[in-house]
Formats: C-alpha cells, sequence, structure tokens
C-alpha cells in the first residue's frame, strides 16, 4: 500500500476530489477558505479569486476565469505539466520521483515568481478602470 | 552484472541492470555527478564512482573502462553483498570514514553531503513567510517546513557525513514564526467578528466595527 505507485495515485484522488469540490461548490456562499491578507487588510492578495478562477474554469467560463484570477489561469497548466513531468516516470518505474535540488535554478525560479506575484499583487490594486479587470468578479 | 546508484535521501539503489541504469541515466534519476558503483557476481565491489566517470559522454558504451579493469577475486568467504561485502576495516583511522555497523551503507558513500531534507526545510521556511501574504498559503508550507526541518535534522544527527544542521534548524525557526504569525492572525480575525463576513477595512471603518454592515 504505500509503494510509490500507491502514494502517487493518492495524490492524484486528492487534486480530483479538490476539482469535484471546485466543480460543484458555488463560491458565493462562502464555503471556501477566505483569503487571510483579504480579511486582514481588504486589499487583494496575488492569490485572491483563484479558487472562483478555478470554479468558473471548470463551468467553462474562460473570461470569467481570467477575470477573477489571470495570473492562476496564466500559471495553472504550467504547474499541472511541471507535476506531470516530474511524477510521470516515477509512476512509470513505480519508485519515489528524484527529490528536484539543484538550488540555484530552483532560487531563481522562486525569485522570478515572488517578483512576478508581488507586481501583479501591486497592480490589480490600483484604483481605476483597467485595474479592476484584474481582480475579482464577485 | 549489476550497478547501484546512490538514490536520494543518499540509500544505495539496486540491483540493477546495465541498461535500466542507463536508462535512469536518461529519465533523469541518475544525473551525472551521481555516485554509481558496479556489482559483479562473485566478486567484491569496486569503488564508488561518479556516472560521468564511469560514463564519459563522448565515449561509446560498448567498451565500458570499468569493465576493462582486472576483475577483483572473490571474497572467501560467504556470499558477497555489494554494499556490505566485506567485514568492516579492523582499525579505521582515527581522519578517515568511521564504521558504526549501525549504517553499513554509508561506509562507501562519498563524505560530507548536504542532507536534501534540512535544505528543503529551509527552502519551506524561507518561503512560508511570503506565502502568508498568498491566501494564507503559508500555513502549509510552514506545517511541510517543520516537518521535513524535523525529519532533516534526525537524518543530520543520526548521520555523522551529512551536513545541513544549520539550515534545518533555520527552517524550522522560520516555519515556527510563520505558523504563529498565522494563528495571530487567525485568532485577531475570529474575536474582531470580521471573520467570513470579509473586512472592508477603509478609512471610516478604522473607529470601530458598529458601523453599517
Amino acid at each position: 500500500m504505500s509503494s510509490p505507485r500507491w502514494t502517487l495515485a493518492l495524490g492524484a484522488c486528492a487534486c480530483a476530489a479538490a476539482g469535484a469540490y471546485a466543480f460543484a461548490v458555488e463560491p458565493a456562499g462562502g464555503a471556501y477558505p477566505r483569503c487571510l491578507f483579504y480579511e486582514t487588510t481588504g486589499y487583494y492578495c496575488a492569490g485572491c479569486g483563484a479558487t472562483r478562477a478555478l470554479h468558473a474554469l471548470l463551468h467553462g467560463r474562460v473570461l470569467d476565469a481570467l477575470h477573477d484570477n489571470v495570473l492562476f489561469v496564466a500559471l495553472l497548466p504550467v504547474a499541472l505539466g511541471l507535476i506531470l513531468k516530474w511524477a510521470a516516470p516515477a509512476w512509470r518505474e513505480n519508485r519515489w520521483p528524484a527529490v528536484p535540488l539543484e538550488p540555484r535554478a530552483l532560487v531563481a525560479r522562486g525569485a522570478a515568481l515572488a517578483v512576478l506575484a508581488a507586481v501583479f499583487m501591486v497592480v490589480r490594486n490600483l484604483p481605476g478602470t483597467p485595474f479592476d479587470w484584474l481582480r475579482p468578479l464577485a | 552484472m549489476s550497478w547501484y546508484y546512490v538514490g536520494p535521501d543518499a540509500k544505495p539503489v539496486g540491483p540493477i541492470s546495465l541498461e535500466d541504469l542507463q536508462a535512469r541515466r536518461a529519465g533523469g534519476a541518475v544525473a551525472p555527478e551521481t555516485y554509481v558503483i558496479e556489482a559483479p557476481a562473485g566478486s567484491a565491489p569496486k569503488e564508488w564512482r561518479r556516472y560521468r566517470d564511469v560514463f564519459p559522454p563522448a565515449a561509446t558504451l560498448p567498451p565500458l573502462p570499468v569493465t576493462a579493469l582486472p576483475p577483483t577475486p572473490a571474497p572467501t568467504m560467504g556470499v558477497p553483498h555489494p554494499i556490505f561485502p566485506t567485514p568492516p576495516p579492523p582499525t579505521p583511522s582515527p581522519g578517515g570514514p568511521v564504521f558504526t555497523g549501525s549504517h553499513p551503507s554509508t561506509y562507501y558513500l562519498p563524505p560530507a553531503k548536504g542532507n536534501p531534507w534540512c535544505a528543503w526545510g529551509f527552502g519551506l521556511g524561507l518561503a512560508s513567510l511570503p506565502m502568508l501574504l498568498l491566501c494564507g498559503t503559508g500555513v502549509f508550507v510552514a506545517i511541510a517546513g517543520i516537518v521535513v526541518s524535523i525529519v532533516g535534522l534526525v537524518q543530520v544527527s543520526r548521520h555523522r557525513d551529512q551536513e545541513g544542521r544549520g539550515l534545518a534548524v533555520t527552517g524550522l525557526v522560520l516555519s515556527i514564526l510563520a505558523l504563529l504569525c498565522a494563528i495571530g492572525i487567525g485568532i485577531a480575525l475570529a474575536t474582531s467578528g470580521s471573520w467570513h463576513t470579509g473586512l472592508q477595512m477603509t478609512t471610516e471603518q478604522t473607529s470601530n466595527d458598529s458601523d453599517t454592515r
């Protein structure tokens, strides 16, 4: 039961369950966890609207999803592709996935992502019309 | 003809065939820097060597440099285990590799290796504080950082030849700090009654929360 393939299958099931939850539950009801940063400051963080975007995406409303959180929608396929690329050989050979430990590349990519998120966070909180397109809908 | 290589968490993986080893090199599980060892049936293993030294990139595969070496005579006692083949050296030199008997697989491993759990614990701890700003997802990162750092600390304390204690301690402290911050914010929000209602902090609302709602 604790073989690599079982664990990977368990992870995939958890992701599928989260996706099913996001598909089935309406965001307006307050059934999603709320953003700690938004609750505290009233400003949107870089991840605000991600669950709403996922819900809209799963219902085929791509434009709504882009409106809710364009960064999340843009990064979702990248993240899914990277995870598949990381887990696929481990699944095929039934071994534990290799730990990606190249510190320099990891730090560089993490820093780039952090800068991107910070810029997005500032821009979506600016007043005015073109910027409120970056804020969640509801 | 079977091979071993040093997998993640510094444990030998094998025995695998030569083709399997090369397939794993192509698949990325074995890096050029990964230590590999050949364990021919019936003879003692040779030294751990880096993959790129055993298989130089330019060289074509069939004339292997390792197989060109003269075979070492088989040990006289028992069935040779490729990792733990012979009785430990009777008197290890003070500065050399210390064989404790409890971790035989570390005897042939390269010395002073950074523990990946410690590095990951540090990375998670470092990421947890800024990720608190990302919808509070830093909470999960902090919990993962605490677990991974503790695993790293335990491993480093068990394996003398691994480094990373400072990284793990730093990661642990940062993770706990992030978790405490999150708990404090959560308690403050819950007691102020703004949890699950959405606190729109505007200028007229900063006085008291007995306004329009």
